[in-house]
């Protein structure tokens, strides 16, 4: 059994890349289900991947109707109080909460640093 | 995980004449900037240095790009995945 088969291994992998500028780090299922998060909040995780969820899924399908291209890779959002990444990784999703001083760049360059360490572990589990 | 990048702006900035380094991303993104650089010329900067890789030799290193001003001197280069610009006063 891999480490990441366990919520305490899944939560010790969000929380390492932790730094001051970032608020939340979640982990979706397809239906915006919370799996396992890092930050503020249980409530307020859990409204935050309901939300992020529902916006993925109307830029995929957007995506799927007038380019004719399901494959969404990354969605950032600006809101009022902070920024917002969200991505694929297997057959979850990951979001993360920025502050609003983090760039863009940054924001995105996180996310898929984030992404790439949870890829293998994530696909082993995914695909048991 | 910004904290290299940071110092090294930190650092760039302290140079005599730099008023301002910006660190853009292939797709135009602000990464981090520091000084008087201007934010929303990060999609224009990522953009010339791209052009300005078209012309030059595909082997060879990228090209500097400097554009002078009357208020000052911005200099662009561009690396794998990351597009520098250094804002000088003249």
């Amino acid at each position: 059994m891999s480490l990441m088969c366990t919520s305490s291994g899944l939560l010790f992998r969000l929380r390492i890349r932790h730094s001051d500028n970032t608020k939340l780090k979640s982990l979706l299922n397809s239906e915006g289900s919370l799996l396992a998060f890092s930050g503020f909040p249980d409530k307020d995780a859990s409204a935050a991947g309901a939300i992020a969820s529902n916006i993925w899924t109307s830029f995929q399908k957007s995506g799927q109707y007038s380019l004719d291209d399901g494959k969404l890779n990354c969605v950032l959002v600006e809101c009022k109080l902070g920024k917002i990444a969200i991505t694929k990784v297997a057959n979850l999703l990951l979001c993360l909460c920025a502050k609003e001083t983090v760039s863009y760049g940054m924001l995105k360059t996180k996310i898929e640093a984030m992404a790439a360490y949870l890829e293998e572990p994530l696909s082993q589990v995914a695909s048991s | 995980m910004e904290r290299t990048l940071e110092m090294q702006l930190e650092e760039s900035i302290h140079n005599p004449g730099i008023t301002g380094v910006l660190c853009v991303d292939n797709n135009g993104l602000c990464l981090g900037a520091k000084g008087s650089a201007p934010l929303k010329a990060c999609g224009s900067i990522s953009a010339l240095a791209g052009q300005a890789a078209k012309l030059a030799n595909p082997n060879g290193p990228t090209p500097v790009i400097c554009l002078e001003s009357e208020h000052g001197i911005v200099l662009i280069k561009k690396t794998d995945k990351l597009t520098t610009a250094l804002f000088k006063s003249s």
